[in-house]
């Protein structure tokens, strides 16, 4: 949490600052307020605006409750006094003036309005995929500037910092290359694809740090509103719980006997 | 004569149609390229029985786990001499500046497929922990109930917030791809209480990390 990997990018080189509670080089005399402006909006506490490198696009619709959440959990963090390094950026994306022109430009508000029609799992994946996860902050391409192509969501990206692609998850791609609630909820947990070969690339990292910590009720969430058709309505898809209580059943009918 | 030339067409065009499948790749990245498909068939065959959506069949899985003890290891890592990369091949220069790394995680793919070779006979759920006589009437009564088939090996669900946010080591950090062979006790693992679909996970992180270092793309 005291910074991370830097990001090779087009603009130039991102590095991740110092997140952890050390009131110099850290957070630690950022107030909860001003947390989420930063989060939620991509301010920071002296009015200037972060780069999307950051993805806060994805974080708008955070609730308050969720930034109270974060919060707590930031402030548990041990404090490093370890300095944030420099953004390395080419002219002009170094004027970080530039960023409100980006913002009124580019900036997108994540889809996150519950469906009544839709089940508990599909909202749940809906509020997942476009808001905490933020699948679209790879698997939708970027236009020149970066923003994200809104006509294209999550339809891949074949030009991701390092020269690496992320494939479509459209819910007609997914479909046709063999993708299920049940073996798309294990991918997100152990990286195996239908197919048989193992995610490795940024994916490998956004499972073992990411989807790989959440609940199997999570993942299949994901899995739900991911595989759903547009305009279709998501059904009770067979789940591994189902499963083991009918296997329950199984044995305890077999054990009267 | 004929039928020499015929035998010759066919083995040509199945070697020709090998080397389009992996985009003209030849010689010894052709020969991994190979190892590596035989593994990614075993896992894509194994998945969904180790999800219990297909019949549990020991035997298959215990060819599969072979297939993958003969593909890691030593039998993996001759496969990478040092040379200019082929555009074909999909290793990264990583793989060669950080071999000891690259290498270690060979050995550890041979010594998980072992494993998992052990855990397959205990099926979908680890065996009950051995108990003393007294009580053995006990467990094979216990054994019948309903709940006893939830005993699956997953990680633990209840994180600290400090664990949740990567500052602090989880209980299964031993099977994360983030932690180096090194760091993992591998040695206190015993793979025969273990239930076949943990093992088979602790393989599928032990190819993620691989891929997540040495491979390029996804």
């Amino acid at each position: 949490m005291a910074g991370g990997a830097p990001l090779d990018t087009p603009f130039g080189r991102f590095v991740p600052p110092n997140l952890t509670p050390d009131p110099v080089h850290g957070i630690g005399d950022w107030t909860l307020d001003q947390f989420a402006v930063a989060v939620r909006q991509g301010v920071r506490p002296d009015g200037k605006a972060y780069y999307p490198a950051f993805t806060y696009e994805f974080y708008n619709q955070f609730t308050d409750q969720d930034m109270a959440d974060l919060w707590t959990a930031f402030r548990t963090v041990p404090p490093v006094s370890v300095p944030t390094a420099q953004h390395d950026l080419n002219f002009p994306f170094n004027l970080r003036w530039g960023l409100k022109l980006w913002r009124a430009r580019y900036m997108t508000q994540s889809e996150t309005t519950p469906v009544m029609a839709q089940s508990d799992a599909w909202n749940r994946g809906q509020q997942l995929v476009n808001k905490a996860t933020h699948c679209g902050a790879c698997h939708t391409k970027r236009g020149l500037f970066g923003g994200l192509d809104a006509n294209a969501k999550l339809e891949g990206n074949t030009n991701l910092p390092g020269g690496s692609k992320a494939p479509s998850i459209s819910t007609e791609d997914l479909l046709s290359r063999g993708w299920t609630v049940a073996n798309m909820a294990y991918a997100l947990r152990t990286g195996i694809t239908p197919d048989g070969d193992v995610l490795g690339g940024s994916m490998a990292e956004a499972i073992a740090q990411g989807t790989g910590m959440l609940t199997e009720g999570d993942r299949e969430a994901i899995a739900t509103y991911l595989l759903t058709p547009s305009g279709q309505i998501s059904v009770g898809l067979p789940t591994n719980a189902a499963v083991s209580s009918m296997d329950s059943m199984a044995g305890m009918e077999s054990g009267g006997n | 004569m004929k039928r020499s030339i015929t035998i010759g067409a066919i083995i040509a065009s199945s070697l020709g149609a090998a080397a389009l499948a992996h985009s003209g790749a030849t010689g010894v990245v052709l020969e991994r390229m190979n190892g590596m498909s035989a593994m990614k068939k075993v896992m894509g065959e194994l998945a969904p029985m180790m999800r219990g959506e297909v019949p549990y069949d020991v035997a298959a899985a215990q060819k599969g786990a072979a297939t993958i003890m003969a593909h890691a290891g030593g039998g993996m890592v001759k496969l990478f001499p040092e040379e200019a990369i082929p555009a074909t091949s999909y290793a990264v220069p990583a793989l060669w500046e950080r071999w000891d790394d690259f290498s270690d995680l060979a050995d550890l793919l041979e010594s998980q497929a072992f494993g998992l070779a052990m855990a397959i006979p205990n099926g979908l759920t680890a065996p009950e922990p051995p108990s003393p006589p007294h009580d053995m009437e006990a467990m094979n009564n216990m054994s019948d109930m309903v709940g006893m088939t939830d005993a699956v090996v997953q990680p633990s669900q209840d994180l600290t917030v400090a664990q949740l946010m990567g500052v602090e080591p989880t209980a299964d950090a031993h099977t994360s791809p983030t932690v180096l062979p090194e760091e993992r006790e591998s040695s206190s693992l015993d793979y025969t209480m273990m239930a076949a679909p943990a093992a088979f996970e602790m393989v599928s992180q032990t190819c993620a990390a691989c891929h997540s270092q040495f491979r390029r793309g996804s």
